[in-house]
């Protein structure tokens, strides 16, 4: 697959197609369904100093093109995150990008310190954009000078590759995609879920339990590619799509926007093997455009 | 080990006037798939709806390779299933989550199933039997349109017992009210003996109390909303007693959906 092959900030992934946080679990669940070894990098579950037993039910409602979520960050905690979650990462041919999300800048810290001396694990996604937790999200994450602060906190820890990832909660993506830059992110992953919400008819009653969630999948991906192309205007660094991706075709829209890779998320949950599939299918569409490889068609949109 | 395939409709029958059962055929969810456990359909190509849904295996046979998913037209979903004929295929996921567990000390069981909840129990009742276990079958509905089973089980259990909530069948009033007053009585051989519940989660919590009261082992089958039904998207969370030292949720789709009523809860800690 090697004119899927992409390179962000010399790091080599064998294809563009990673799975998104939050919707792969931490790796192993999946395995038995699909053959991890084929996608481009996993993204974990976010990790949190602590174990966080997240929101109660009910965290999900179905949507007609989607659907919402207030999962509210639940994982195992850093320690048994290293124990009992990252020995199977760490064999896979895949890359391991770790998301990494705390209530304070020095919970993130604290997080890639710790990881900093452990194997395996090719970078880090700065998940300061969840819109279901009460601190350490979408405030965060619409502060361009919190952004760039944090991003250099993290920058200044590590060489691995850092990504930080954006919310589309906000009213200009292109001054938070540039202060990502400022604080030294090799790249930004955009977008984290949109603010979301639906009420039961029976009830009367909200279907997620904190009222307003995430709201992801297929309904999305408009949104997400127009703050991809944004985003891609704005500033240098590499950009990793996110949205609502489910087919192959709609992978190969992030890329011509301007993503050099993309996330699967909600997708996963209804097939595990979709990124899979998309990946071996961009490859084919390559082959049939005469194109030499996935590079000729980042930013490839014409006006 | 679940798997993810395409399986064919074989069969498709109306057994209720809101009632379905499908048959599909797989040689390995029908070889591999235990009682309790589940299969993740998808219900169209495409959306809405969006997400699977998620049904108990209802009944299976391994030689002829194939199983039933039984189901109450309640929405978009299960409308579309209903209308499948045999030749059409769907994405299926299966066999998941854990199944009734079964002791080999074991000889009497205790079947409660409240609604739609019988479906995983002809399964399981065929199982039991093979082991000679006797089983005894509280078979509860809203009302008679709602219930089905009662042939099924008229082969495979010792005795099946039925109630309404509107008094149209059986004995008027819920199962839970039909299965106490036996329960002293089984409660001087629990050693020997095992509840296995499914039904809304207003049963569910009866039988959880009941169980407790009568120091009775049972185990509940829930139904929670699940996003995946493989353990990725922690969306099915079940309260239980460790939580109270800060230990995460139990989930639904890989952690049950059968518990002991010991390990989970019904309600939310606050």
């Amino acid at each position: 697959m090697a004119a899927l092959s992409i390179t962000i900030a010399g790091v080599e992934f064998q294809n563009p197609v990673f799975v998104a946080s939050g919707t792969f679990g931490y790796g192993q669940e999946a395995s038995e369904l699909v053959d991890v070894n084929q996608l481009g990098a996993i993204v974990t579950k976010s990790i949190t100093p602590e174990v966080r037993i997240g929101n109660p039910q009910p965290r999900i409602a179905e949507l007609p093109a989607g659907m919402l979520n207030s999962i509210g960050l639940a994982n195992v905690g850093l320690e048994r995150f290293i124990a009992e979650k990252l020995p199977f990462l760490q064999k896979l041919r895949t890359r391991v990008i770790v998301n990494v999300a705390g209530k304070t800048e020095d919970e993130f810290v604290q997080v890639v310190e710790r990881l900093e001396s452990e194997e395996g694990i090719a970078g880090y996604e700065l998940n300061y954009s969840c819109p279901n937790v009460s601190e350490g999200g979408l405030e965060f994450s619409q502060n361009p000078a919190i952004t760039e602060r944090l991003t250099r906190r993290i920058r200044d820890l590590t060489r691995r590759l850092l990504i930080t990832k954006l919310t589309p909660n906000i009213t200009d993506i292109r001054v938070i995609a540039r202060a990502a830059e400022q604080g030294g992110a090799d790249a930004v992953s955009l977008i984290n879920t949109v603010q979301g919400m639906a009420i039961d008819m029976a009830t009367f009653r909200p279907r997620i339990n904190t009222v307003i969630g995430g709201y992801s999948g297929p309904a999305i991906k408009p949104i997400a590619l127009a703050k991809v192309f944004q985003a891609r205007q704005a500033m240098a660094i590499p950009i990793i799509g996110i949205g609502g991706i489910t087919t192959w075709e709609d992978a190969v829209e992030f890329f011509l926007a301007g993503a050099t890779a993309v996330q699967v998320g909600t997708a996963n949950f209804i097939d595990p093997r979709t990124g899979v599939h998309i990946a071996e299918r961009l490859e084919r569409f390559l082959q049939e455009r005469g194109l030499e490889s996935i590079d000729e068609l980042i930013g490839a949109m014409k006006a | 080990m679940p798997i993810i395939d395409s399986c064919e409709v074989i069969r498709s029958e109306k057994v209720g006037p809101v009632l379905h059962v499908v048959r599909f055929r797989h040689e390995t969810i029908a070889a591999s798939a235990q009682p309790g456990q589940f299969v993740n359909v998808l219900t169209r190509e495409g959306f809405p709806p969006f997400l699977r849904k998620p049904f108990s295996v209802c009944r299976r046979n391994a030689n002829e390779g194939w199983f039933e998913i039984f189901f109450k037209v309640v929405g978009t979903g299960t409308r579309l299933l209903a209308e499948l004929q045999p030749g059409e295929r769907r994405s299926i996921i299966g066999p998941l989550g854990n199944g009734f567990g079964l002791s080999h000390r074991l000889q009497q069981a205790i079947i409660v199933a409240g609604g739609i909840g019988v479906a995983p129990f002809p399964f399981l009742a065929e199982v039991l039997r093979q082991h000679e276990v006797t089983v005894s079958v509280y078979l509860g509905a809203r009302t008679r349109d709602e219930l089905w089973g009662m042939h099924q089980f008229a082969e495979l259990a010792d005795e099946v017992f039925i109630s309404t909530d509107d008094g149209s069948e059986g004995f008027h009033g819920r199962v839970t009210e039909m299965l106490k007053p036996r329960l002293p009585e089984l409660a001087r051989e629990s050693d020997r003996i095992q509840i296995f519940a499914c039904g809304p989660e207003p049963m569910l919590k009866a039988v959880m109390q009941l169980g407790r009261q009568f120091n009775l082992p049972t185990q509940i089958s829930v139904e929670t909303m699940m996003g995946c039904g493989f353990g990725i998207c922690m969306g099915c969370p079940m309260p239980n007693p460790a939580n109270r030292a800060g230990q995460a949720y139990k989930l639904s789709c890989i952690d049950g959906p059968v518990f002991d009523i010991h390990e989970v809860e019904m309600e939310w800690p606050h």
